[in-house]
């Protein structure tokens, strides 16, 4: 175990956690069979029908692309650099919410052409680079790899020192080629790794109020100001919109938080392990059992135990009738639900809370333990529940989902990535997509999430209508196939 | 050597083919490729296309390979053969098209023989390398144009002298090609003359199929879509020309009056046509003239745009509405023979109202060359372009801005606001076009 900095590239998932994208059974066995809860370690199931997933170079750079006064260069052919798009609307909704100025997100891609894959692209990386820096003025600059440079073998390393001297700013590279791994979430760890390597410094003070929180976007950040002012500690958002200069001294906060146990595993662990800054494991903050996890691990690690007691029955308190009313209006509904491992784990517990029965649940992937080597904690409190479920891991394969949603006919669906949700609304039912990473943020915003819910189902004509005039791509044989008909059998 | 590029404006040669294929009904890609590039090609498309989304088999029901490390050291072939086996009882479609990324084709999978294989057993299947260093959305449609046309549109059929094909338009790269396909549909069927379009959600399959009976290609754009139609003419003998993008009345005009000739078609018919279209604009344009004069909503314009739409809204702005074009940029990854067929275009513009024409594609170099441009203007209160209006995309935004122009969006990306049917060709589309240039400068009262 332990996070090894030394390591020019950070090593895959698959490798590093046990992370796989291919599974069918229930949440217990799922756990069960863990590595990280003393399992005898599950087998990747791979299929021999696939549709596309995502790819980890956009992790990457979705968090790099995010930094204050930082540029990135992505050394790679254009189309890699074609999700900048969102990555620009992402910031664009960042900066508003903020009140800051609207800019466009600092990227330069190489463009590597037919020619530059016969006889290498350095030339081209070190050109970028230079205008990069000659460009932007940024204060450190980030180099994302991709398919292409990672083939052919471009000295990236080298190119790097060789322009120590000329460039005065940090340059790092963040190795993020697609086909290194099945698991996208592999991208946020290259990020972090280029962060952790490139900017951190050690601390050089203790900062004993000051708490990480590693999020996408920071839509709540007032919201948990607040909160945590109430209790002396006072919370920074990372790593998008975070300067270079915020991130070099992350090594000296008190404690770190994650909105998403799959996106802050190897940031958190890496700076308990260096520097002793506590990283809390307990549930992500989706939900009111899961702010209790939160803020208790909190209250822990930051010796508040007390004052965050006294805070989470202050606040829980106030949205104690809400949550009575609005789960009476959902009791007995029934859903399915598709995200990543952390959400979607940590989701099946919110709509328990809010009483929607789950009929079976997918995570994108899973990994059998995260970086500290425990089972993710919200994996822990399904196994512990009294009930057991359908599961299933796939790399967001639409035809498996469609089939479960065919036959299973649940009132709802819910899922997370973009371009997920919609497959659910052409089939009739109703899709809720957690696109925004604070929807069922603690106490209230569980009730607020439970009247979303209730007003989606309130009016369903816009889904019924459309499923009535649209067809999906599926033949009619593959509804009548167990659904894991092209997941192998056998482990690779 | 080709240079570096900020935030690019395109997906790559395996995102042209994508999105062509994902707009051709009952068609489906097999993209043979690392588990991402899909989704980001397509995801990049659908939100920069004016929030496209998706159609039958798209988006996250792209079928795709996910090759990793493994199919890089062993190769991709097998996989390929079990995905597409897969694909055809899986997903109900007519026609099949493999299409590859930067890893198979670097490692030199032969796809083109497990293709084959499937082939010889009367499968609906195609296929084209399109690996994304190869180049732009543009390139990569072109490839997948020429395989559909060498590869599934049936031969010899005879001619049907009043049917024609459109080419040149590239999903989201043409944010408005279904609304432009459809109007353009229906102006050519004012002459009495059919035409087929294959990228809009109204199009049949069995019209690709039957492609060969045009009896003409009409490529609207100088540089996109040539390659296909010289290919469509060296295995359909089917002849093609090319158009340029027709934006308002008077390029429309003259358009169909071409048209008209090589087909001959009727006097009467043409100019029953040309009249009825041209009153449509006239009697809406009359009563806005209030708003443009009072208000002094001349502008000198910015046209930033790909090699299709810049020359063809330069040419509205200066020939229909009366603006002053004083700076145009290219944003297409052109090679010179190409710019100098948009230049060439560009140069029939009159000289005093001809902009300035670059080819760039970054966004702050365009910024960079415009203040360059400005700075050589010999003006004495350091404004020689105020009041000014860029049409550009999204990105330009912050230029527009810096230059406190009006502004709005034609060109890919569009983020700011959905794009369903609208458009911006012929006659009605230049009243789309004036309509939104004008609202874009009261938007805030």
């Amino acid at each position: 175990m332990g996070i090894n900095l030394d390591l020019s590239e950070v090593p895959i998932r698959e490798n590093r956690l046990g992370a796989i994208t291919g599974y069918s059974g229930s949440i217990k066995d799922l756990a069960g069979s863990s590595s990280g809860a003393g399992g005898c370690a599950l087998k990747n199931r791979e299929r021999t029908l696939s549709q596309t997933s995502s790819c980890s170079s956009g992790c990457c750079q979705g968090m790099l692309t995010g930094i204050r006064g930082a540029a990135v260069v992505n050394h790679a052919p254009l189309g890699c650099s074609g999700d900048t798009i969102a990555q620009n609307m992402a910031n664009h909704f960042g900066e508003y919410f903020r009140g800051w100025e609207h800019t466009n997100i600092r990227l330069i891609n190489t463009n590597m052409d037919e020619s530059d894959t016969v006889f290498g692209g350095t030339e081209k990386l070190r050109n970028g680079i230079r205008e990069a820096y000659r460009r932007f003025n940024p204060q450190a600059i980030f180099i994302t790899t991709s398919c292409a440079s990672g083939i052919i073998g471009d000295d990236v390393k080298g190119v790097v020192s060789e322009l120590a001297d000329e460039i005065p700013v940090p340059i790092i590279p963040a190795h993020c080629e697609g086909f290194r791994t099945n698991i996208w979430a592999t991208g946020f760890d290259a990020a972090f790794h280029a962060v952790l390597t490139g900017l951190v410094q050690p601390p050089r003070q203790r900062r004993t109020e000051l708490v990480n929180i590693i999020n996408f976007r920071g839509r709540a950040k007032q919201t948990i100001t607040d909160l945590f002012a109430q209790v002396g500690l006072v919370p920074q958002f990372i790593v998008p919109f975070a300067s270079v200069d915020e991130l070099r001294y992350i090594s000296e906060a008190a404690a770190t938080l994650t909105i998403c146990g799959t996106l802050g595993s190897y940031l958190g662990t890496a700076l308990e392990e260096q520097y002793g800054v506590k990283y809390i494991k307990t549930l992500p903050p989706h939900g009111s059992l899961g702010m209790d996890g939160w803020l208790t691990g909190l209250g822990e690690a930051t010796g508040k135990q007390k004052e965050i007691a006294e805070l989470i029955a202050r606040e829980k308190e106030k949205s104690r009738t809400g949550l009575e009313e609005v789960r009476s209006k959902l009791e007995g509904k029934t859903a399915v639900i598709g995200m990543g491992p952390s959400f979607g784990h940590a989701y099946i517990g919110v709509l328990q809370e809010l009483g929607i029965k789950v009929l079976h649940g997918t995570s994108w992937h899973y990994d059998q333990q995260y970086d500290h080597g425990a089972l993710p904690a919200a994996t822990q409190r399904l196994a512990d529940g009294e009930e057991d479920i359908t599961f299933s891991v796939g790399d967001q394969q639409n035809y498996e989902m469609i089939n479960h949603l065919q036959r299973l006919k649940p009132d709802l669906y819910f899922s997370r990535h973009p371009g997920t949700s919609v497959w659910a609304s052409k089939l009739g039912i109703t899709a809720i997509p957690v696109v925004e990473e604070y929807t069922a943020f603690g106490y209230q915003g569980l009730v607020n999430f439970g009247w979303r819910i209730v007003d989606a189902l309130t009016n369903r004509h816009f889904v019924t209508k459309l499923a009535q005039k649209v067809k999906l791509p599926y033949a009619d044989w593959w509804y009548r196939q167990d659904p894991y008909t092209f997941l192998d059998r056998e482990a690779a | 050597m080709s240079t570096h590029i900020e935030r690019p404006r395109y997906q790559c040669a395996l995102g042209g083919a994508l999105v062509t294929i994902n707009s051709v009904e009952r068609a489906v890609a097999i993209v043979h490729s690392a588990p991402g590039c899909a989704a980001s090609a397509d995801g990049a498309a659908t939100v920069g296309g004016g929030y496209w989304g998706t159609t039958l088999t798209d988006g996250r029901a792209t079928p795709s390979t996910n090759i990793v490390e493994r199919e890089v050291i062993f190769g991709g072939e097998e996989r390929l053969a079990e995905q597409i086996a897969a694909t055809l009882e899986v997903i109900d479609a007519d026609l099949y098209a493999v299409i590859t990324g930067c890893m198979t084709d670097i490692i030199g999978d032969d796809v083109r023989a497990v293709v084959g294989e499937f082939q010889r057993q009367g499968k609906p299947v195609i296929v084209a390398e399109t690996g994304g260093f190869k180049g732009e959305s543009n390139v990569g449609a072109d490839f997948i144009w020429e395989a559909i046309i060498s590869q599934y549109v049936a031969k010899g059929l005879p001619k049907d002298p009043k049917r024609v094909n459109l080419f040149g338009f590239v999903p989201a790269q043409d944010v408005f090609w279904r609304g432009n396909l459809i109007e353009l549909k229906r102006l050519l069927g004012l002459l009495g003359i059919e035409a087929n379009t294959f990228l809009t959600p109204h199009d049949k399959l069995e019209d690709l199929k039957d492609a060969s009976r045009a009896a003409l290609n009409i490529v609207f754009s100088d540089v996109h879509g040539i390659k296909p139609a010289k290919v469509f003419q060296e295995v359909h003998d089917t002849p093609w020309i090319s158009e340029p993008l027709p934006i308002g009345p008077t390029a429309t005009e003259e358009f169909l009056r071409r048209i008209a000739k090589r087909f001959e078609v009727d006097s009467e018919t043409l100019e029953w046509a040309i009249a009825e279209e041209k009153a449509h604009y006239y009697r809406f344009i009359n009563p806005l003239t209030d708003l443009i004069n009072d208000q002094d909503f001349q502008r000198f314009g910015v046209i930033i745009g790909n090699a299709n739409y810049t020359y063809a809204l330069t040419r509205f702005i200066y020939e229909d509405l009366g603006w002053i074009p004083y700076f145009a940029a290219v944003t297409d990854l052109l090679h010179d023979e190409q710019q100098d067929l948009v230049r060439k275009r560009l140069e029939t513009i009159p000289a005093d109202l001809r902009p300035k024409l670059i080819f760039e594609t970054d966004t702050d170099s365009i910024t960079e060359r415009l203040n360059e441009e400005l700075e050589k203007e010999n003006d004495p209160y350091g404004t020689p372009i105020t009041p000014a209006f860029v049409i550009g995309s999204n990105l330009d935004r912050p230029l527009a801005a810096g230059i406190k122009a009006g502004f709005w969006g034609v060109s890919y990306p569009i983020t700011n606001r959905i794009v369903t049917d609208q458009f911006y060709v012929g006659f009605k589309g230049g009243l789309r076009l004036a309509t939104d240039l004008i609202s874009a400068l009261v938007a805030n009262r």
